[in-house]
């Protein structure tokens, strides 16, 4: 029986990276639910189901911007990591910043992989197969 | 501080002119001696320390600029990204529709995207420039700098770049030279007036240093300045 195609949520301030990124989804026929926070603390919200979001399904596939207002996203991985509840969920980073600090600090929080926003291409190339074929934590 | 037994006062004016801090004249007190050495300590006591506030103030509005530049080149990048994402769709949706005019229009916008992407880029090279100078960098001969700087700049079919033999032995630090000269040669290229062109790059020893030169024949007749400093004209 194939199982339900893991959600991704897309963690972005900018609006369009966002349409980015959901266009790129579109061109390459990968037809699994997205969501869209703008902010750490929007989506740590959408993740644990708390500031009256409801919670999404777990595990996520998250696609995680590092600059953003009121939560970043090394900040957002740092609670992530700690939460149990959401500590599972596999994290891309989808940024500009190519700063070593930046990469060091990711790969410190076990993310899956670290992708500029200039290789969008590639990275959604690469999910394709990987939403499909992989196998995610229960 | 001239101690002389000569009074003459035509003589005395001459040396404060020439900078002499005072002129006492024998035979003197030795109170008054000192009281004059006194001020003249005194006096550049406060220039020393009014030259250290200075020259802090300085270091830190320069500084200050290259955190602004930096911030700024920095902050542009992200707004001029979406725009060029947008035109890329426009552009992608609208293949076969679109007048092939508004087409070409959108294409020109795209290339004045690039060009503006490519000088955010150079300015936040260049404020992380100075630091790079600081660090031991990258030691190149120059004939390999130039033969890196013409792939990174393109430069049209009309137009000869050469460098002399003494430029192309010279081993150089990478950084910031291949900076510098990409932007002299493309500043040469882009105001050239020319159909052809040449520009020519050479270096001469100067007892303990070297001076490099950038020549071309555009406008102006013949140039031949060594223009080290016009990296920061397009800040």
């Amino acid at each position: 029986m194939p199982e339900k195609n893991i959600d991704v949520l897309i963690v972005e301030d900018s609006e369009i990276d966002t349409m980015a990124v959901l266009r790129a989804f579109r061109k390459a026929d990968i037809t699994n639910a997205t969501h869209q926070a703008c902010d750490g603390v929007e989506a740590l919200d959408m993740l644990r189901g708390t500031g009256g979001k409801s919670a999404l399904p777990q595990p996520c596939l998250i696609l995680l911007d590092i600059n953003m207002p009121r939560m970043d996203g090394i900040s957002m991985l740092d609670e992530l990591r700690e939460d149990d509840g959401i500590k599972d969920s596999i994290v891309f980073m989808l940024t500009t910043s190519g700063h070593t600090v930046d990469r060091k600090a990711a790969y410190e929080r076990n993310v899956a992989g670290y992708f500029l926003k200039e290789n969008l291409g590639p990275l959604v190339e690469m999910l394709k197969p990987y939403c499909q074929g992989n196998e995610f934590p229960v | 501080m001239m101690l002389t037994a000569k009074t003459d006062d035509q003589l005395k004016m001459e040396m404060l002119r020439e900078g002499v801090g005072d002129y006492l004249a024998k035979p003197f007190s030795m109170e008054e001696f000192r009281v004059k050495v006194e001020r003249l300590t005194a006096q550049r006591r406060r220039t020393i320390a009014e030259r250290a506030i200075l020259l802090q103030k300085l270091l830190k509005s320069n500084q200050d600029l290259e955190r602004f530049a930096y911030a700024t080149a920095h902050d542009l990048r992200s707004p001029l990204r979406s725009i060029d994402i947008l035109a890329q769709w426009v552009e992608e949706d609208s293949v076969g529709t679109l007048h092939p005019q508004s087409a070409e229009h959108l294409q020109k916008l795209r290339q004045q995207i690039k060009r503006m992407e490519k000088l955010l880029r150079d300015m936040l090279d260049y404020s992380t420039m100075e630091q790079a100078t600081d660090e031991a960098g990258e030691i190149v001969k120059g004939s390999v700098l130039l033969t890196d700087i013409l792939a990174l700049l393109a430069p049209p079919a009309e137009f000869t770049i050469n460098a002399s033999e003494a430029f192309q032995r010279l081993s150089m630090p990478r950084m910031p030279l291949q900076q510098i000269f990409y932007n002299l040669v493309q500043n040469a290229i882009r105001h050239h007036d020319g159909e052809t062109g040449r520009i020519e790059l050479d270096v001469e020893v100067d007892g303990p240093r070297y001076v490099f030169t950038v020549r071309d024949d555009g406008p102006e007749s013949i140039r031949n300045i060594t223009r080290k400093f016009s990296t920061c004209s397009r800040l």
